[in-house]
């Protein structure tokens, strides 16, 4: 088991956790994006390698804090519930050492020491110094608010014997793990009453524990999310209707799929109906709804998640799609293989046939050749047997920059032909690789980390050895299984060359 | 520790005025596909040089006698494993800005980040210890705008330090309220009321800072060694917001003022196509930026004057930058498209593109005039003390990577803006200087030796003579 265990190390609230978690502690709606530096996407938001303390992140973090105070305390029915009790007087000691006790718990994610406790209720003072209780309530929700445990995901554990640099994680930080990689949120009451207890550390304990989260309306939004970002349709290029539209489609197939009917996960890539209100059935040419609801694909050749406009959008280019981006697509998120950068001396942005060239002729015979063409024998064709559906998902028989050249819609994976997305699906669960490569693509998102070393394949290739390398999988089971790991509740501390 | 803000001051009278630093980027060419020559040059050598088009700015502010033109210029390239001393890989995009803001050559392997540290952190090594804050970084364009096919990350960042030979990366600070509530944090309205408001909230910030920093030291020790060093850097910027909050106030005499709250922040646009949302194009986005950009200008040129601050770096726009121009200029496409035959080729085209790069110019000239219309409390305006830059991301010419003759993706023909007068900068007022086969980082040597800071970049050596004394 310890050959499996993967590095870990101080990973800070993305944005998108952030607002999360002050929603769930608070209640309070905040957009952390404005005051938090940027999350890169690689394609995950959460690689804690590429976060660098600065002072853009301290003082967004500060003023973020006072916002979410201010919002939180802003009525009486709110600072109740926050506060926890009615103080006897305007400094209330033994009223503001239960709203420090309860509340620090809940933002540390963790029990307070006697010691802390005693520290922050010092903060009582200004209470006095304000004449106003609440205003010693607001410091110490600033203060938790841009405490480093709380904008951190701290983990310590305690030395693993005769495992250097191995540390198991006490029941609290896998409070945290688990809330955080199935909700993308703070652990709740229940979580951490789990936790107090020492009842969150045996692999049946864990399991028990995530398939009950796993009925939570978090755990749909993450693994919505975890899809988004994982096949680049997180955000979308499109006017608001449309992109909301196309995003509802995704999400409501993954609900039905994995949390409604926990079918196995591969039939988000087999489904024959489909979500959609009018402006999509618009958009695809499909019968329209009354209101927005299932409809099923009959003879149009979409099928799954690869024919929705979500998936169809990713990785476009500005104006049209991309036969090879649509490749690289494919062959780097969905088959995790990775396709060698373009040799220097080619410029990828001129992708354009020339005049009176067809767009699908260009890509066969001339778009790439000598050096190039081996590679883009890997993208190229996959592209082409999706040319039939716009940047936009929107099925169309011509080029869009000249309709005289039509689109034949062939394309070929590994050298069996296919035409479309149902199509290509239906290859793509036959490769038999899907199963590792959504194993890999959610351990980077659990681990915060998308550079992968052997430690991280051993755990990935026990978890495929679980589910199977070829047959269909159910996805809620395949987290559960992830988080049962005993090498889930562990960690390798890092290098000092890694914290740099 | 930093002096306390008065004694900055009376530091301040004693030496005369403090000199000041600006580094400004632009993540734009300068030229358009298929043409020999581009907007922003000028035909004439030397003083009162003609203005055209991406220069036009200059003129409408009245400042072209305070900002030299420099021209000419190319960061070398080469392939993986040969790339020359200052250069940048063949491929081109955002490849050229590590050289550029470093003077050190970019990676072999694509990697987009500054190999060295950076102009704006070695001035504010030598310049800002003595003010509240050590160095202003601030962006301008909200977020990279390229969606789910983007990869911001080192294309938003001009800032890098050097942390015991490691380059690090400085994230900017892009909120407009988030720069104003840094940067006034100890100022006290003198209104009695609003003044004993003020004083209980840095108060209560105070309070909850302190209690922090007490945590992470604690939390520190405790850590293993990589995690140690993230914290410490998280701590280390912590305990400079702590010292920002113990400041005294900055005398507020003379133009030093506290500037009006800009509000709550323009909200981050989202991705449009064309034809969606008023005529916009491609996949860039629009948050507001000339708000933006005149909120932050604004409050660089109050730190300035305030002496808050003596060095700053402003990214008007990201490496490769999809800010949508149609809001700004009225043109259907994002500023990179418009450098790609966005509204067309021929001269609409180097039109149009000439016209985004006027809107930097314009911003950047606004910095430059309001310094110079600043008093300093010896008489000398605050223009006078200060060297201001303004880097271009690309310029025009040929193109290894396309092997086109004439193309933008090019760091062939860049040129750059510098203003002030600090160390007797432009002895000859606003100049165009041609430096053939020049780098571009030279300018930013200039700048740096005219503000005091004896420090050559990375791998370029020499400055732009004519620009100093």
């Amino acid at each position: 088991m310890l050959e499996r265990v993967g590095a870990s190390g101080m990973r800070r609230l993305t944005a998108v956790e952030y607002a999360a978690t002050v929603r769930d502690l608070l209640g309070v709606d905040v957009d952390a994006a404005l005051l938090l530096p940027e999350d890169w996407r690689q394609p995950f938001d959460n690689d804690y390698t590429t976060q660098v303390a600065s002072q853009a992140l301290i003082e967004g973090a500060e003023l973020l804090g006072s916002d979410v105070a201010e919002l939180a305390l802003a009525s009486p029915t709110s600072r109740d519930m926050i506060v926890g009790c009615v103080p006897a007087d305007v400094a209330d000691a033994e009223c503001f050492r239960s709203f420090i006790t309860s509340f620090g718990r809940r933002a540390l994610r963790r029990s307070l020491t006697e010691d802390e406790i005693t520290r922050y209720v010092g903060l009582v003072a200004e209470a006095t110094e304000s004449d106003d209780f609440y205003a010693a309530v607001d410091v110490a929700l600033r203060m938790f608010l841009q405490h480093p445990e709380f904008l951190y995901r701290v983990e310590l554990g305690t030395p693993v014997t005769d495992a250097p640099g191995v540390f198991r994680l006490g029941d609290h930080e896998i409070a945290s793990r688990l809330s955080y990689f199935l909700w993308g949120s703070t652990p709740s009451e229940e979580l951490l009453d789990l936790a107090d207890a020492g009842n969150l550390h045996t692999a049946e304990q864990i399991a028990t524990t995530a398939e009950a989260m796993l009925t939570d309306d978090r755990a749909r939004a993450r693994v919505g999310r975890f899809h988004a970002l994982w096949l680049g349709y997180e955000q979308l290029p499109h006017a608001p209707a449309l992109a909301d539209a196309m995003q509802a489609e995704t999400q409501a197939l993954i609900d039905r799929v994995i949390f409604e009917q926990a079918l196995p996960w591969q039939e988000l890539l087999r489904a024959e109906q489909t979500y959609i209100d009018a402006t999509l059935a618009e958009h695809y040419g499909l019968p329209a709804p009354a209101s927005a609801g299932w409809v099923d694909y009959g003879s149009s050749g979409r099928q799954g998640l690869l024919s929705h406009g979500s998936f169809l959008s990713a990785m476009a280019k500005v104006d049209d799609s991309s036969p090879t981006k649509r490749g690289i697509l494919i062959r780097t998120r969905m088959m995790c293989q990775d396709i060698p950068p373009p040799p220097p001396n080619v410029d990828v942005d001129n992708t354009e046939p020339p005049e009176g060239v067809c767009k699908e002729e260009f890509y066969r015979e001339t778009h790439a050749q000598g050096g190039c063409a081996a590679c883009h024998a890997l993208m190229d064709p996959i592209g082409l047997g999706l040319e039939n559906y716009d940047h936009r998902g929107a099925y169309r028989t011509v080029e869009q920059d000249d309709p005289s050249c039509a689109i034949s819609g062939q394309g070929s994976l590994d050298g069996t032909a296919f035409s479309g997305p149902a199509e290509l699906a239906d290859l793509l669960v036959d490769t038999g690789t899907l199963n590792a490569c959504v194993a890999r693509q959610l351990y980077r998102f659990a681990m915060g980390r998308s550079e992968l070393e052997p430690v991280d394949d051993a755990f990935i290739d026990a978890l495929v050895a679980q589910v199977g390398t070829a047959a269909d999988f159910d996805f809620g089971p395949m987290m559960v299984q992830f988080v049962a790991d005993e090498a889930f509740s562990l960690r390798r501390e890092e290098t000092a060359e890694e914290g740099t | 520790m930093a002096l306390p803000l008065l004694e900055s001051m009376q530091v301040k009278a004693g030496v005369g005025a403090p000199r000041r630093y600006f580094l400004g980027f632009a993540g734009s060419s300068i030229g358009f596909p298929g043409f020999e020559y581009d907007q922003l040059v000028p035909d004439a050598v030397g003083a009162a040089y003609d203005v055209k088009r991406a220069l036009q700015p200059l003129m409408d502010l009245g400042i072209r006698d305070d900002v030299s033109v420099i021209t000419g210029m190319e960061i070398p390239w080469g392939d993986a494993g040969s790339v020359p001393a200052g250069g940048r890989v063949r491929n081109w995009h955002a490849k050229s800005v590590a050289p550029l803001i470093s003077g050190v050559r970019g990676a072999d392997d694509g990697d987009e980040r500054a190999q060295g540290a950076t102009s704006d952190q070695i001035a504010a090594d030598v310049l800002g210890l003595d003010t509240p804050h050590r160095l202003l970084t601030y962006r301008v364009q909200a977020a990279y705008y390229r969606g789910s096919n983007g990869d911001g990350g080192d294309r938003g960042r001009i800032s890098y330090r050097d942390e015991g030979g490691s380059i690090i990366p400085v994230d900017p600070i892009v909120s407009p309220r988030l720069a104003y509530e840094s940067l006034f944090t100890g100022f006290v309205p003198p209104d009695p009321v609003e003044a004993a408001a003020a004083l209980a909230a840095l108060r209560r910030r105070r309070s909850a800072v302190d209690l922090v920093l007490e945590d992470a030291q604690t939390l520190l020790p405790k850590l293993g060694a990589a995690d140690k060093l993230r914290l410490q850097r998280h701590f280390d910027e912590l305990r400079a917001l702590e010292q920002r909050l113990d400041q005294e106030q900055p005398p507020v005499t003379g133009a030093c003022a506290q500037l009006e709250h800009p509000g709550d922040d323009p909200e981050i646009g989202g991705p449009v196509e064309n034809g969606d949302t008023g005529g916009y194009a491609g996949g860039g986005a629009y948050s507001n930026e000339q708000r933006r950009a005149e909120i932050l200008t604004d409050l660089i040129a109050m730190a300035f004057t305030c002496d808050l601050s003596r060095v700053a770096s402003l990214m008007y726009t990201m490496a490769q930058c999809f800010l949508n121009a149609n809001p700004l200029l009225d043109l259907p496409s994002d500023m990179h498209e418009l450098g790609h035959f966005g509204v067309g080729g021929g001269q609409v085209g180097l039109d149009a593109m000439s016209d985004c790069v006027a809107w930097h110019v314009g911003h950047f000239g606004r910095l430059v005039q309001k310094l110079r219309d600043t008093t300093e409390l010896d008489g000398s305006s605050v223009l006078d003390n200060s060297a201001l830059l303004l880097m271009f991301e690309g310029g025009w010419g040929y193109d290894p990577e396309s092997g086109d003759a004439l193309s933008v993706h090019s760091s062939e023909n860049m040129s750059a803006l510098i203003a002030g007068r600090a160390g007797g900068l432009n002895p000859d007022g606003g100049v165009h200087v041609p430096n053939p086969g020049g780098h571009p980082t030279q300018v930013i040597n200039t700048g740096l030796r005219a503000v005091g800071v004896d420090h050559e970049m990375g791998e370029v050596a020499g400055v732009i003579d004519a620009l100093l004394p």
